[in-house]
């Protein structure tokens, strides 16, 4: 307690640089750790970005309000129908692929069914089975499951395996988001025509996250008149490419370059830890030599300076945690690419790793830098005590 | 019995090219109420002998008994005791806590002291620093204070827990005249008036004439012992 309160009156007279040090530590820390945990969404950008580029995969977006009509709007005589042109497309050879969340409200375990059909399968999982009309898998939570069977439609459909943990079956521009994958029954269609029937789906349902795969200009242009013309929604189609020259600077490359800058601003505040942290222990040292001399022990002299150096880093934190644990952030909005809105950020056992890791960095150097300077105190200290 | 015993006490400082023989078998006995000066020229080993004496540096050989018991299997905390509850160090720098105040500083042995009782810490600051004439500068800085007053307050500080032992390393070598002799006094009394052992480290001549026994050192050796005044 002694200790404590001496550290603390230290800590007061050097109040400016406690101050100033921790207001700079607080802000870049968090936000070093808050873009750490931004990782995992750069990461699975870039798996994306290159599965969609390497198999010359682009998106249709729709935009606007519009309703859906299975009616021809085209004026052209062999047109078919769009109900029709999107089932083509979804089958065993067409060029579409799509997924679709199907609330299921907990019933039989699963809160969502996640359908990906056609070239989307590919996409979503490595290792569908060729021959599979339905593939059925569960949720990497419900991997406990597998063996078991579930009830689509008054089928029954074995569930041969758990999707891996960070599964996401969407598109760049409109991403599942990871609640959305878990406590869910996955059924991976390739062949949508033969399957249909069994799991009583329609094509329409996949319009929202729907690409094509490998298709050239005329397949593109008839695609967009179609969903259009159903539709009545602007329709786009984009590829990896455009998605990143869209939104490339604002969103992946942004948080790439934040976080090198985050990381070298930590790493040169802990330096300026390091350095000022010595320097105040330094300065303080005619005091621990005279409480040495009239009766402070070795361990109340280093329990001064472990004080000093944790309260040091008090302010800091203090401002992580309260930062992690208040789930308020910034995140990329799933519909606009590359725009920001503040809104709640779940807790994440990553994020809380990134700030124990955070924390453990601030308050281990801090502790060296005691014990170093205790060290080299006590070594003077047997010395010189007696002859100033 | 005598109050401090050293005897046959060496000590060597090794540093990497050399090793300075400090002290040689050297040996000093110091009785209650008696002021004791050690002279000698710079370089002698005088310092050691009272840091060996403070129990701040532990010598090579020889041995160091208070009312003979020997200090030498003491832990830290122990040893830290001891030293708080027995000795006042006394430095020619003052080694006072330059921000703190007057009143601060001679509480410092009170607050690693466990036998005396906090509600007497006042009583006792407020009757070292009256004797020392330093009463009406509690509340300020020592800082602020000059060389003579700040040399009081070291004083006070090494009375305020009854100290038997007063270790003063050249406590007057920063002072004028005036503020010497002053100290010399108040050191002096403080073994004849109070019965605590004095032990005066100093090359000033005019203050070892005024103690009762004067330690020539040379060589890192006691030379003259016991040349009663
Ligand atoms: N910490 C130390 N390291 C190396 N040599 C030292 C140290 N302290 C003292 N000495 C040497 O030991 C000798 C005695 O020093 P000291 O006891 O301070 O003498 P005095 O106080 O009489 O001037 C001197 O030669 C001094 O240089
Ligand atoms: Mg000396």
């Amino acid at each position: 307690m002694k200790t404590l309160f001496q550290a603390i009156r230290d800590l007061f007279r050097e109040l400016g640089f406690v101050l100033l040090y921790g207001l700079l530590a607080a802000i870049v820390l968090s936000s070093f750790i808050n873009s750490v945990s931004g990782i995992k969404r750069i990461l699975s950008t870039a798996k994306y970005v290159s599965q969609f580029k390497n198999g010359s995969v682009d998106m249709v977006i729709l935009e606007g309000m519009g309703s859906y009509k299975n009616v021809e709007p085209s004026e052209r005589e062999d047109a078919v129908p769009i109900d029709a042109f999107l089932r083509e497309g979804l089958s065993k050879d067409g060029r579409l692929g799509g997924s679709a969340v199907v609330r299921n409200g907990g019933a039989d375990g699963f809160d969502n069914v996640i359908i990906v059909v056609g070239r989307m399968v590919d996409i979503a999982l490595d290792g569908v089975p060729e021959d599979r009309q339905v593939y059925a898998a569960v949720s990497h939570d419900l991997s406990a499951m597998i063996g078991t069977s579930a009830k689509i439609n008054g089928n029954e459909f074995p569930i041969e395996a758990a999707v891996p943990k960070d599964i996401t079956v969407g598109t760049l521009y409109n991403r599942t988001q990871s609640t959305d994958t878990k406590r869910a029954l996955f059924l991976f269609v390739r062949d949508y025509e033969s399957a249909s029937a069994k799991l009583g789906i329609s094509p329409q349902q996949f319009l929202m996250k729907l690409v094509v795969v490998g298709a050239d200009e005329e397949y593109k242009s008839e695609l967009i008149g179609r969903i259009s013309g159903a539709t009545g929604m602007h329709t786009r189609i984009w590829s990896a490419d455009d998605y990143l020259q869209l939104t490339g600077d604002s969103g992946t490359k942004y948080l790439k370059l934040k976080l090198a800058f985050y990381a070298a601003a930590s790493f040169a505040l802990i330096a300026a830890m390091i350095m000022n942290l010595s320097r105040i222990i330094d300065a303080h040292e005619n005091d621990y030599r005279v409480n040495r001399l009239f009766g402070a022990t070795k361990a109340q002299t280093f329990l001064r300076m472990l004080w000093l150096a944790i309260g040091f880093n008090m302010i800091p934190a203090i401002y992580i945690v309260i930062k992690v644990m208040l789930p308020l952030g910034w995140v990329s909005r799933d519909d606009r690419p590359g725009e920001f809105v503040r809104a709640i950020v779940p807790y994440s056992p990553e994020k809380a790793a990134v700030m124990a890791a955070g924390l453990a960095v601030l308050f281990g150097t801090a502790a060296a830098v005691a014990v170093i300077e205790f060290l080299g105190f006590e070594r003077k200290y047997s010395k010189e005590i007696g002859r100033r | 019995m005598s109050l401090i015993s050293a005897s046959g006490v060496s000590k060597n400082y090794k540093t990497k090219d050399y090793t300075v023989a400090a002290l040689k078998e050297t040996s000093l006995n110091v009785e209650k109420g008696e002021a004791v000066a050690v002279i000698g020229p710079s370089g002698s080993g005088k310092s050691t002998l009272l840091n060996i004496i403070g129990l701040i540096i532990k010598p090579d050989s020889g041995s160091v008994t208070f009312d003979g018991e020997s200090t030498s299997g003491f832990g830290d905390k122990r040893l830290s005791a001891f030293r708080n509850a027995n000795f006042g160090y006394i430095t020619q720098d003052f080694a006072l806590l330059d921000g703190e105040t007057v009143y601060t500083n001679i509480r410092l042995p009170l607050i690693y002291n466990k036998s005396i009782k906090r509600s007497e810490h006042k009583k006792r600051i407020f009757d070292a620093a009256e004797r020392m004439g330093i009463s009406d500068k509690l509340t300020r800085r020592v800082s602020r204070l000059s060389g003579g007053e700040r040399q009081r307050v070291a004083i006070a500080r090494a009375i305020v827990c009854d100290q038997p032992i007063i270790l003063a390393d050249e406590p007057t070598g920063s002072l004028d005249a005036e503020n010497r002799d002053s100290v010399v006094n108040t050191l002096v009394s403080l073994a004849h008036d109070n019965g605590s052992a004095v032990i005066i480290v100093t090359h000033d001549l005019s203050v070892a004439e005024r103690c009762d026994r004067v330690i020539r050192m040379k060589d890192g050796t006691t030379m003259i012992t016991g040349s009663e005044k």
